[in-house]
């Protein structure tokens, strides 16, 4: 029987042994073979196979759910892509990462400087890193890249139409680090760009024949009549406005003329202002504090961690306003009721002689970072790389794919089929293997698009678009992200900033949160007000004042 | 023993009815949790979203299961998983013995210093660049030794091994020595047979250990392929943690449908891979209780 026993375990064993030998092999086998398809030895070696350089890239997979890059062999548009590329002899070698994963593999593998990609995604990085990384030597000036190597096409074209996204990336040094993606919005060739505002349940105002409130206090009145009528129908007074309004950028600030962040920026007037010091912000907590009171505000989204409370809430048809997008499509389809619908409002009135803000998202947009680090020794290379990325041939097979697949030409101007638009079909292009390029390999480049509502407005419900035509050229308006408005933080800038912006915004986050709840007064406000001055926040307004004046001055 | 006034004495109705009440409670508190997450995997996706259903399923809902069923990626994980536990296991259980033994001899000269220079490990790690680079210098990165080799070596099991081993009588050592035993010999026909539940105690934690285990798998193992079960896991659960107010507007609407598609799954998922754990525990806990008083006693 021992025998036996012994006999079984060393086979196991052995068994064991050989699948893990296998098995590591085959992980082996599989980068080596990536490597041999994508042209041979890499740039970062000086390798240059039969005159093709490779560049070898690090980069996360993609963010959409169905399209994924590590089947991009499979789908025609890559070829398109490969192609591009070797007509300027060069060839991918690429390290695919899952999302989930990236964050952690970039920051060991730079930390380490082991095994350095050519060129990699950097987004998951903070700048104080990347700019740390920058100054170790690690990354490479995009910048020199751009001006001395390949044949100019590219910093030409990045100067003219994302001018912007250079000086939202320039360091202290004048030199560029990494390369973002860049987005202008246009609605009738005039720059415009969409908001984020408070929506409300369109189908329970017709329900309960109400009118969209026009200022807040019908504001107030109407989502009582939510709750004490049952909108929803469920016998339960349990009708509430969902969202966190332990930060600014919540729309409801907005009604009282306040900016979207602790340091926001007023774009007419190109000034950077906190909240705590406008007009307005005590009636702003005295209102939320009487919605409180009213159990209107759901006071158990204060500072939520993340969006999973609000999704439950809004999952039991229990949200009757939230603060999103005006021409979001997303939040209907996860309201377990029958054809719910939103009406995005406002900006509203609230305080006499405060005119309301709208939060728009900027119209130039520059987020997501790409760099060159210094293994990639072959730079004329990378100049011929972003050659490629900005030439008219890659943005049309990126943001249209292929003609008669993803889009047609319509009065000779390229338009996506309705089928690439419908977000809905993502899973079904997927499996037809049909993709624009953007969808996948929107992880692997920076690129930049030049977006034109008109496409967003055709798309949504009627009132939806009729809203956002309506606040287009609403003023006054705030970014509700302020970095595509602000230079690089200089070095010192960048310290202080770190050393006083984790307390300022939990003092911020606290406070607003117990004046809401009622458990701080806002008799009070000058010892209040000391504190802020105190933790810093003065000098952290005049860090962004500074970061706005240099961005506008370059 | 009875106690004269006293109705809570050991074995009375009402001690019993209290220790009853009690333990039920605790279980149910243990219990729960996971029950509460298996009526989730069967609910709608939206009654999985609201988490309003509690003690019975809204609806029955296979979806999530049949998509498990069907998730190739789920499945390599899982047989990456099997592999890794099975491999540490047997590995942890030869070097904690291998290096056990001789720490019991009283004739090892230096005995003291090697406790001392192994313990010093056991308090001071390296830190995870340096990790990385010794990884990456071996060309572990991206390669399932990566995985099994740091977690086949454990100073905590080898201490507790050597303190069982020591509480084996020494005569018996010597009674094998004077019938001609090597120590290869007094090892394994004499330590080994008595050492079972140290040896159980070693590989339950070993296998709960590396059935759990996914941080280095996120450090050290990129390729989808490697991946073990729990990397698998957390990346179902983790993508949905997203603040979708700091998100671009085209980019917010990719992340709702990743959400509506994988709130459901994650329940299943959860019920799914823990499962071998739920099962195997049972088999190991009668070993796992005693091997561990007898080490924390006598150490």
């Amino acid at each position: 029987m021992k025998e036996i026993v012994k006999r079984t375990l060393a086979v196991l064993l052995a068994s064991a042994a050989v699948v893990s030998l296998a098995g590591c092999g085959e992980g082996n086998t599989q980068t080596s073979q990536s490597s041999i398809s994508s042209g041979g030895s890499s740039a970062a070696n000086g390798g240059d196979t039969q005159g093709v350089s490779t560049i070898r890239i690090l980069s996360s997979e993609t963010d959409n759910p169905y399209i994924k890059l590590e089947d991009r062999e499979e789908y025609e548009i890559w070829g398109y892509l490969e192609k591009l590329f070797a007509d300027k002899d060069l060839a991918l070698d690429i390290e695919i990462i899952p999302v989930d994963q990236y964050q952690v593999v970039l920051q060991t593998r730079l930390a380490s400087a082991n095994d350095l990609p050519d060129y990699v995604n950097l987004t998951p990085m903070d700048d104080t890193t990347a700019l740390n990384l920058a100054t170790n030597g690690t990354l490479l000036p995009a910048n020199d890249i751009f001006e001395n190597y390949g044949d100019g096409s590219a910093w030409e074209f990045l100067k003219e139409n994302a001018d912007f996204a250079i000086r939202a990336s320039t360091a202290e040094d004048g030199n560029m680090y990494w390369i973002p993606n860049a987005k202008s919005t246009y609605y009738q060739d005039e720059v415009h760009s969409t908001c984020q505002i408070i929506a409300i349940r369109k189908d329970w105002l017709e329900k309960l024949n109400l009118d969209a409130p026009e200022n807040a206090e019908d504001f107030v009145a109407v989502m009582k009549a939510f709750r004490d009528q049952d909108a929803n129908g469920n016998g339960v007074a349990d009708e509430i406005l969902g969202f966190d309004p332990s930060v600014f950028l919540n729309g409801i600030a907005q009604w009282f003329g306040l900016g979207t962040d602790l340091a926001s920026i007023d774009i007419q007037n190109q000034k950077v202002v906190s909240p705590w010091y406008q007009d307005g912000v005590k009636e702003y907590f005295s209102y939320l504090n009487r919605l409180v009171q009213e159990n209107i505000l759901d006071t158990t989204l204060i500072g939520a961690a993340s969006s999973d409370p609000l999704n439950q809430k809004m999952a039991e048809n229990k949200v009757g306003a939230t603060f999103t997008y005006a021409m979001q499509k997303w939040l209907e389809p996860s309201i377990k009721a029958e054809d719910p619908q939103f009406l995005p409002i406002g900006p509203l009135p609230a305080v006499e002689g405060i005119t309301p803000v709208n939060a728009i998202e900027p119209p130039f947009l520059a987020w997501k970072k790409w760099a060159f680090t210094k293994a990639c020794t072959d730079l004329d290379a990378a100049g011929r790389f972003l050659d490629v990325i900005y030439s008219d041939e890659y943005r049309l097979i990126s943001d249209f794919g292929i003609e008669g697949q993803t889009y047609d030409i319509v009065d000779g101007e390229p338009k996506l089929r309705d089928d690439v638009i419908n977000n809905s079909l993502w899973e079904k292009m997927a499996e037809d293997r049909i993709s624009t390029g953007g969808y996948l390999w929107g992880s692997l480049f920076p690129g930049y698009s030049r977006v034109d509502m008109s496409n967003e407005i055709n798309d949504v419900e009627p009132w939806k678009s009729e809203y956002q035509l309506e606040v287009l050229d609403y003023q006054p308006t705030h970014p509700d992200n302020p970095n595509p408005y602000l230079a690089l933080p200089t070095e010192e800038q960048l310290e202080r900033k770190a050393d006083i912006i984790t307390d300022l915004e939990t003092y911020s986050k606290e406070l607003a949160a117990n004046l809401i709840l009622g458990n701080e007064s806002l008799d009070d406000w000058d010892t209040y007000m000391e504190e802020f001055k105190e933790l810093g926040l003065d000098e952290y307004l005049e860090i962004v004042q500074d970061q706005l004046d240099r961005f506008n001055a370059q | 023993m009875k106690r004269k006034g006293n109705i809570y004495y050991d074995g009375s109705r009402i001690g019993n009815c209290l220790i009853c009440i009690t333990a039920t409670i605790l279980a149910f508190i243990c219990v729960y949790p996971m029950y509460y997450v298996l009526v989730l995997s069967l609910s709608s996706p939206k009654a999985a979203i609201a988490m309003n259903t509690y003690l019975i399923p809204d609806g029955l809902h296979f979806d999530s299961y049949r998509v498990i069923m069907k998730d190739m990626t789920m499945w390599r994980a899982y047989g990456n998983t099997l592999l890794y536990v099975s491999i540490t296991t047997v590995l942890m259980l030869v070097t904690c013995v291998l290096a056990a033994y001789p720490l019991t001899s009283s004739r090892l000269a230096g005995k003291k210093w090697l406790t001392v220079y192994l313990l010093i490990p056991m308090y001071f790690g390296g830190g995870l660049i340096p990790t990385y680079l010794v990884m990456s210098k071996l060309h572990l990165y991206n390669n399932i030794w990566a995985i099994i080799l740091p977690g086949c070596f454990s100073i905590w099991n080898i201490i507790l091994t050597r303190t069982y081993f020591i509480s084996i009588p020494e005569s018996l050592r010597e009674a094998a020595k004077i019938d001609g035993a090597s120590h290869f010999q007094i090892m394994t026909r004499i330590y080994l047979p008595v050492a079972k539940p140290i040896i159980a105690v070693i590989a339950i934690y070993t296998i709960v250990g590396t059935w759990n285990s996914w941080f280095n798998a996120m450090v050290y193992l990129p390729n989808p392929d490697l991946q073990p079960l729990q990397l698998y896991l957390r990346r179902v659960l983790v993508q949905q943690t997203v603040d979708l107010t700091k998100l671009p507007m085209e980019e917010v609407e990719a992340a709702v449908i990743r959400n509506m598609s994988n709130v459901q799954l994650k329940y299943a998922m959860i019920i799914f891979t823990t499962l071998p754990v739920i099962f195997a525990y049972p088999f190991f806990q009668k070993h796992f209780v005693k091997g561990v008083m007898l080490g924390s006693l006598k150490g």
